[in-house]
């Protein structure tokens, strides 16, 4: 009796049906998928240990002898993106500027860069390194190009939601004791918005670093042609020393972008 | 008129050498790579010309394209919901603040934080290397880095949680399923779904792209049209790839905000 009146407190006052019918359609959704991609639940559940095994098997003992012939396409990744975070940065913060409603009161202008951007930032940028690739050839510049155009897209948006995010009020006072639109973007707008400008950037970074390794695959150099080629080869236990390399490159600039936040935000 | 200095003396010159350093940088990025611009602008002229070719739109292959966006869309949500399962499971066991046993914490986390570092395509790479092209290795791929990703930010959602909520249930006399299920779960679930929907929309630009390198969808008839040198369609691919985006990322906007305004 005492326990009947224990399990009848409900826990969660939520609308019950509602749920139910979220789940039923969800899991029709779920089946439907299954049933179109033609998997069976047995290749589901076979698959990852499947792959895992496979892994420690021929991926496995990683072959060092070649390690020196990696550090330049390393070198070549990282200086990809340094150099496309740079510029995207610059570009990315006018751009910033543009769609906020802080520093731009033409709506027009803001509807365009917004629209523009979301185009740049919503195709994934490894169909944006394939198209480039396709337009400009093969080459390192088109892998920094694509770089560039996926990291503008995503810098924009983030530095006008820092941008937003600054309160009103303050830029209100500036204007109030007549200062002109530059004087408020420097002295307003730009010294409170320097903390998150550096923490998006840093994470631009990080995922620069790991987009720039993976541009190799459509033909835009780096590393990402030697993991490509030792794969196709079948030289397995060369393509996981690269990759336990860039893994270990990765974990590093984290690091580093991490001491730096710690510092300046 | 007493000139009143906006920015002090001191912060003018450590800007200025922080200009220095971050050109200094740049520079040597520059010289250390070889970009060969030369041979760029002279590929440039050729630019004009494939461009205007790709001014065209073939609408005969949009019911194709229409179902390989359908095979994306499904390989994106089923991974999903393997992903928030697994991730849901591990993130618990993961989160220093409710996690039975420390050591299964810390390697959870140090494990996920190398599969994370590895990009998708080249776990894509690896696993097309061992399970051939199609669907199944694309399920793993995806699945792979959502669980790194999913069961990053649910730990750190658990972890925000604090340690109060636990040791009053605790005091209670409940258990750690008990705590998990009626404690954290609830408190968390706005965050861990904001988490999904996000983790949703990578899966399927992941789930793109790993059709440039085999595996089925919309990635893949993309690479047809570009190996096949069919301009018109793959304009048109490209387009409808954009708008899928557009509008799953517009969705998803709802949902988190639908959830926030519900749950305040």
């Amino acid at each position: 009796m005492n326990k009947q009146l224990i399990h009848n407190i409900p826990l969660n006052q939520r609308d019950s049906k509602k749920i139910f019918v979220f789940v039923v359609v969800f899991f029709t959704l779920l089946i439907l998928s299954l049933v179109y991609l033609k998997i069976s639940f047995i290749e589901m559940l076979v698959g990852l240990p499947s792959f895992v095994m496979f892994f420690f098997e021929n991926f496995f003992p990683p072959s060092v002898e070649n390690l020196q012939q990696y550090i330049p396409a390393m070198v070549e990744t990282l200086g990809y993106a340094v150099i496309s975070t740079y510029i995207s940065t610059i570009i990315a913060f006018i751009f910033g500027i543009l769609i906020s409603e802080n520093t731009n009161k033409i709506k027009s202008l803001r509807v365009i860069t917004r629209g523009f951007v979301s185009i740049l930032r919503n195709i994934p940028f490894i169909i944006w390194g394939a198209l480039l690739v396709y337009i400009f050839g093969i080459g390192g510049i088109v892998g920094v190009l694509a770089l560039i155009l996926v990291t503008i897209g995503f810098l924009s948006k983030s530095y006008a939601e820092s941008i937003d995010e600054i309160s009103g009020d303050k830029l209100e006072a500036l204007r109030a004791n007549g200062s002109s639109y530059f004087q408020i973007l420097f002295h307003g707008v730009i010294p409170q918005f320097v903390p998150s400008w550096i923490n998006w950037t840093l994470f631009a970074f990080e995922i620069n670093v790991r987009a720039s390794a993976v541009l190799g695959i459509v033909g835009a150099g780096g590393i990402g042609v030697l993991i490509d080629t030792n794969i196709n080869l079948f030289k397995y236990g060369e393509a996981i020393t690269i990759i336990a390399v860039f893994v270990i490159i990765i974990l590093l600039t984290e690091f580093v972008t991490n001491s730096i936040r710690k510092r300046f935000v | 008129m007493e000139h009143i200095r906006v920015t002090s003396k001191g912060s003018v010159g450590k800007s200025i050498l922080l200009v220095l350093i971050l050109g200094a940088v740049f520079i040597a990025a520059l010289m250390l790579i070889n970009l060969d611009i030369q041979k760029f602008f002279e590929r440039l002229h050729n630019v004009p010309d494939v461009l205007s070719r790709m001014m065209a739109v073939d609408f005969t292959i949009v019911p194709d394209a229409l179902l390989n966006i359908v095979t994306s869309l499904a390989l994106a949500l089923l991974t999903l919901v393997v992903a928030v399962f697994i991730a849901m499971f591990l993130s618990f066991l993961a989160a220093s603040n409710i996690a039975p046993n420390r050591f299964v914490s810390v390697f959870i986390k140090s494990f996920f934080a190398i599969v994370r570092s590895v990009p998708s395509l080249v776990w894509g790479l690896m696993v097309i290397a061992s399970l051939g092209f199609g669907n199944v290795s694309g399920f793993v791929t995806i699945l792979i880095s959502a669980v790194g990703y999913i069961t990053k930010t649910f730990t750190g959602s658990i972890e925000e949680t604090g340690s109060e909520i636990i040791e009053a249930m605790k005091s209670t006399g409940a258990s750690w399923f008990k705590i998990v299920y009626h404690g954290l779960i609830p408190l968390c679930i706005t965050a861990f779904i904001s988490w999904i929907t996000v983790c949703f929309e990578s899966n399927v630009s992941e789930s793109i792209g790993l059709g440039i390198i085999g595996v089925g969808g919309i990635g893949l008839l993309l690479t047809q049209a570009i190996n096949t040198y069919n301009y018109a369609q793959t304009t048109t691919i490209v387009i409808m790839i954009c708008l899928l985006m557009v509008v799953l990322e517009l969705v998803m906007t709802k949902i988190k905000n639908n959830i926030k305004i519900g749950n305040s």
